[in-house]
């Protein structure tokens, strides 16, 4: 499934204006990002409430294909700069992480 | 922890320089400045703020009113929620009798809404010293909240703090190596104070000295005082 294909079904908000609309093969949740850096798998959709720009460069660092930041927080513009520099697509939503992880498992493996 | 009781401990210990750093607040800052005049312990004022990315941060200051304005950027981005002292503690600030001159209604071991990069920048128009605290530990430090440690020209940090954790068992640090090292002991009690130190070579006992000391690597850090 694409990013853009998961975003629709989900409803999740798109914040770039544009991106590489990879596959999403696997979701990964986590709030500490040197545990997204030691077990994220590539390809997935990086489930999290990080939002700043370091969580750019670290999903850029494991080949994550998207990330969703949840409970609708605020995201700074650096990181959508950030975010646009990698062509790294930067959704949110406004469920929790285990709301959001749910979802994302059900679709992924339906 | 009072004022009175910090510079009670630091000189049973015989400190020479110390930092008062509480959690988003320096407004303990101003008693132990005043205690510490008739005394030969030199105190720094500061904070240890939490950043956006839960990340803590030294702000170490030469003057008490550059720590309380950077106290006072802070204290608007802190969430209110109702407080409960007696889960989480009293936050209060006292004079030097220890009499209670007032209390803070806003949680301080939350995140502020900056980033690392705003607070380094704020602080350094203060003219202070930016240091991440603990960067080695687990919880609420650099490495386990951001995964890395950028050299130091991206970073623009003044020194890190590595934790007793990571004088017990070392381990490799990439672009350690930008950064003077700095340790202390983190005390959330007196008893814990000067636990773990560092020693500065300089000459002149004071802001000057220290930021001089920090620029040329003259600074040894993970020293347990006990062990020596």
């Amino acid at each position: 499934m694409t990013v853009t294909e998961l975003a629709k079904t989900l409803n999740f908000e798109i914040i770039n204006t544009s991106y590489a609309d990879g596959e999403v093969t696997t979701g990964y949740t986590s709030d500490l990002l040197s545990d997204v850096m030691a077990n994220a798998d590539e390809g997935c959709v990086l489930i999290t409430i990080q939002a700043h720009k370091n969580t750019i460069a670290v999903a850029t660092m494991v080949g994550a294909s998207a990330i969703l930041i949840c409970n609708h927080r605020e995201i700074p513009e650096d990181m959508v700069q950030a975010a646009d520099n990698e062509s790294l697509p930067l959704l949110r939503t406004s469920l929790n992480q285990y709301q959001a992880s749910y979802q994302v498992h059900k679709i992924l493996n339906a | 922890m009072s004022p009175r009781r910090i510079l009670e401990e630091a000189q049973a210990k015989n400190l020479d320089i110390i930092a008062l750093t509480d959690h988003n607040t320096a407004l303990n800052c101003p008693t132990l400045l005043s205690l510490a005049k008739n005394t030969n312990i030199v105190v720094f004022p500061g904070l240890e703020i939490t950043s956006r990315e839960e990340v803590h941060i030294l702000a170490l200051f030469e003057h008490l009113e550059e720590a309380l304005d950077m106290g006072q950027w802070i204290y608007p981005s802190l969430t209110e929620f109702p407080y409960d002292a007696e889960k989480y503690g009293d936050q209060v600030y006292v004079d030097e009798n220890e009499v209670i001159l007032g209390e803070v209604s806003v949680y301080l071991g939350q995140a502020c809404s900056y980033t690392l990069e705003e607070i380094v920048d704020t602080i350094h128009q203060h003219n202070g010293l930016a240091i991440p605290s603990h960067i080695d530990r687990p919880g609420s430090g650099l490495l386990d909240n951001l995964g890395f440690l950028l050299p130091q020209e991206k970073t623009r940090f003044d020194a890190i703090e590595l934790s007793r954790y990571y004088w017990l068992s070392p381990f490799p640090i990439p672009n350690k190596e930008d950064y003077p090292c700095l340790s202390s002991s983190d005390a959330h009690f007196p008893e814990a104070i000067g636990t773990l130190v560092s020693t500065i070579d300089t000459e002149e006992k004071s802001w000057q000295g220290f930021c001089k000391a920090l620029h040329e690597r003259q600074i040894k850090a993970g020293i347990f005082p006990s062990n020596i």
